[in-house]
C-alpha cells in the first residue's frame, strides 16, 4: 500500500515540476495547524519534510483568473523580494505550487507570535512588558519601517497584529498585501487602506496623494497602545469617530499645525468636522502619563501634518531611546520564556473555533 | 548586527545572467532588437500609467525566458513571449496595469486570443522559476544616480530618474 502512495506521490511531484519549473510541490510540507488569516490568505504552520524545518505557509488567494497571473500576488512576490535580508522585516523563503495550477503558496520562516495576541494571553496572566522592553520592539519595528521606506515601499497596513515576535525577541514586520511602492513625484493612490484604528488624519479625509508618513502615524498608535497597556488609543468603529477620538487626544489642527487642511479639505467636509473644534489641548500626557522626551517623540509621530512628521530614521535616533530606562537586547525581552507556553495556548484557542 | 545596510547586497545577490540570451534558439538578434524596439512604441502609447521601468522590466523578463529555456525557440514565437512578457511587466510595475483586452486588440491586433497569451504567460513564469524581480538595467542606473549625486531629497534630479 505505502508504495503505491509513494509512487502516487512521486508521480503528482513529476507532474507538477513538468508544469512549474523548480518550484517546490506543496506536497513537500506538511501541515501542522492554521495560525491565522492573513489580508489575502490564510495562514499554516507547516514543516519542510526535507530539511524538517518549521515554516509558515500563506495561502494567496486568486481572485481574478481572467486577468492571467493575479496582480496582487506579482506585487507580492515583488515587494518580498525586494525587501529581503532584513532582520526586522519577515524572511520570505521560496514560492511553492499547489495541485491546481492556480494555487500559489508562499513561504515564510516562522515566528511564534503576532504581538497583538502576545499582549492578548498576556493580560489574561497579568503581565505586561516593561518600558524598556517597549523600547526595544518599537524600535525593531521602526528598524524595519525605515528599511521599507528606503527601497521606496510603504507597508500601509501596519499595526500589532501585523508585528511579529519570534523566540529570540526579534520582532518582524508581516503582511505585505497592501504594501506598495512610492514615487517621488507623488501619484495618487487608493485611500482606503489602513485598519480604521492606526489610519493617519490625511487618510481619513481620503487625500489620494499621501506618502510614507502613513506609516509612521501607524507606528506612533503603535507606540502610545503600548505605552497604554495594550489598549488601542484611537478605536473608532466609523470614520467621523475615528477623527473625534485623535482631536480628543492631540487637538483640533490649527491653520499652523496643519495647513493643507485647510487649503485642500473640501469645505462641507470641514464644516461637519468643526465640532471637535473645541478640542483645543494636547492631552497625550495626561492619558499616558509618559516622561517628557517620550511626549516629545509620539507628537512628532502623531502630528497632523504629514510634512511635519518625523522619519522613521530620525525617529531610532530620538533622545527618547537614548534615556533611562535604557531599551532591552532584544533577546533579553522577560516574556520570551514564556512564549512558547502561549503559543501553544494560542493554537490550543484555534482549535477550538474549529 | 540588528541595525545594518542590506541595500547593496540585495542588488547583487539577485543578479541573473542575460548574456547570450539567444544562444540555444533559432532565432536571429535582429529579430530580437526589433521586438525590443517595438516594445518602446506599445509602452509610448501607454505613457499615462507605464514608466521606463515598465520597459525595461519586459525586456530583461524576455531575456531572461529565452536564456532559460531549454526547448528551441523559433523565430515565430517571439512575438507571442514579447507580448506575454509585456504583460506580466506592466502588472507588476504599474498602478494600473494594460489590461489583457487592450493586449489582445490593441497590442497584438488580435493576432492571439486570450487563452493562448495567459499560457504563454504561464510558461515565462514557469521558465523563470517566479523570480520576476532581478534588478533591470533600470534599477542599476537609478541607484547609480542617487549615489553620485546622493539626491534622494533633490526633487530635479528624482524627475530626471522617475
Amino acid at each position: 500500500m505505502e508504495e503505491e502512495e509513494d509512487k502516487q506521490i512521486e508521480k503528482k511531484k513529476l507532474l507538477e515540476q513538468s508544469l512549474f519549473g523548480q518550484c517546490r510541490f506543496i506536497g513537500e510540507f506538511s501541515q501542522i495547524h492554521q495560525l491565522g488569516e492573513g489580508t489575502f490568505g490564510k495562514v499554516y504552520k507547516a514543516q519542510d519534510k526535507k530539511t524538517n524545518e518549521i515554516v509558515a505557509v500563506k495561502q494567496v488567494k486568486i481572485h481574478d483568473e481572467r486577468e492571467g497571473f493575479p496582480v496582487t500576488s506579482v506585487r507580492e512576490i515583488k515587494l518580498l523580494s525586494e525587501l529581503q535580508n532584513h532582520p526586522n522585516i519577515v524572511q520570505f523563503k521560496e514560492v511553492v505550487v499547489g495541485q491546481n495550477q492556480n494555487s500559489i503558496f508562499l513561504i515564510f520562516e516562522y515566528c511564534q507570535m503576532d504581538i497583538a495576541n502576545l499582549i492578548f494571553r498576556m493580560d489574561q496572566e497579568r503581565e505586561y512588558f516593561s518600558e524598556s522592553e517597549i523600547k526595544c520592539i518599537i524600535l525593531q519595528l521602526l528598524n524595519g519601517v525605515q528599511h521599507m521606506h528606503k527601497q521606496y515601499q510603504m507597508h500601509r497596513d501596519i499595526k500589532l497584529s501585523n508585528v511579529l515576535i519570534n523566540d529570540k525577541g526579534v520582532v518582524k514586520i508581516a503582511d505585505f498585501g497592501l504594501a506598495r511602492e512610492y514615487n517621488q513625484p507623488n501619484k495618487p493612490y487608493t485611500p482606503k487602506v489602513v485598519t480604521l484604528w492606526y489610519r493617519s488624519p490625511e487618510l481619513l479625509l481620503e487625500m489620494e496623494q499621501y506618502t510614507t508618513a502613513i506609516d509612521i502615524w501607524s507606528v506612533g498608535c503603535v507606540l502610545a497602545e503600548l505605552l497604554n497597556k495594550g489598549q488601542p488609543v484611537f478605536p473608532g468603529d466609523t470614520e467621523m469617530k475615528q477623527f473625534q477620538l485623535i482631536c480628543e487626544l492631540i487637538g483640533y489642527p490649527t491653520r499652523y499645525e496643519w495647513n493643507e487642511y485647510y487649503s485642500l479639505v473640501k469645505k462641507e467636509v470641514r464644516k461637519e468636522l468643526e465640532k471637535f473644534s473645541h478640542f483645543k489641548t494636547n492631552n497625550i500626557q495626561k492619558q499616558l502619563r509618559c516622561s517628557e522626551n517620550c511626549l516629545k517623540l509620539l507628537q512628532k509621530m502623531l502630528a497632523w501634518d504629514p510634512k511635519k512628521r518625523i522619519s522613521a530614521e530620525k525617529a531610532m535616533s530620538h533622545p527618547y531611546f537614548s534615556e533611562n530606562p535604557k531599551p532591552t537586547l532584544p533577546g533579553q525581552i522577560k516574556i520570551l520564556e514564556r512564549l512558547n507556553y502561549y503559543a501553544k495556548k494560542n493554537q490550543e484557542a484555534q482549535e477550538r473555533k474549529k | 548586527q540588528i541595525y545594518g545596510d542590506y541595500e547593496d547586497f540585495n542588488l547583487l545577490s539577485q543578479q541573473v545572467d542575460l548574456s547570450n540570451c539567444l544562444k540555444n534558439h533559432k532565432i536571429p538578434p535582429i529579430l530580437r532588437s526589433k521586438m525590443v524596439d517595438w516594445m518602446i512604441e506599445v509602452f509610448g502609447n501607454y505613457k499615462q500609467t507605464s514608466s521606463d521601468k515598465t520597459y525595461f522590466r519586459a525586456v530583461g523578463l524576455l531575456d531572461l525566458f529565452f536564456k532559460k529555456q531549454p526547448k528551441k525557440l523559433v523565430e515565430s514565437d517571439v512575438h507571442l513571449f514579447g507580448i506575454a512578457s509585456m504583460f506580466l511587466a506592466t502588472k507588476q510595475e504599474d498602478i494600473s496595469h494594460i489590461s489583457l483586452d487592450d493586449i489582445v486588440e490593441k497590442v497584438g491586433h488580435n493576432k492571439f486570443t486570450e487563452k493562448k497569451i495567459r499560457e504563454a504567460e504561464y510558461e515565462i513564469l514557469k521558465t523563470i522559476e517566479m523570480k520576476i524581480d532581478f534588478p533591470t538595467t533600470h534599477t542599476y542606473l537609478t541607484r547609480y544616480l542617487y549615489k553620485i549625486f546622493s539626491s534622494e531629497t533633490n526633487q530635479t534630479v528624482l524627475q530626471l530618474t522617475h
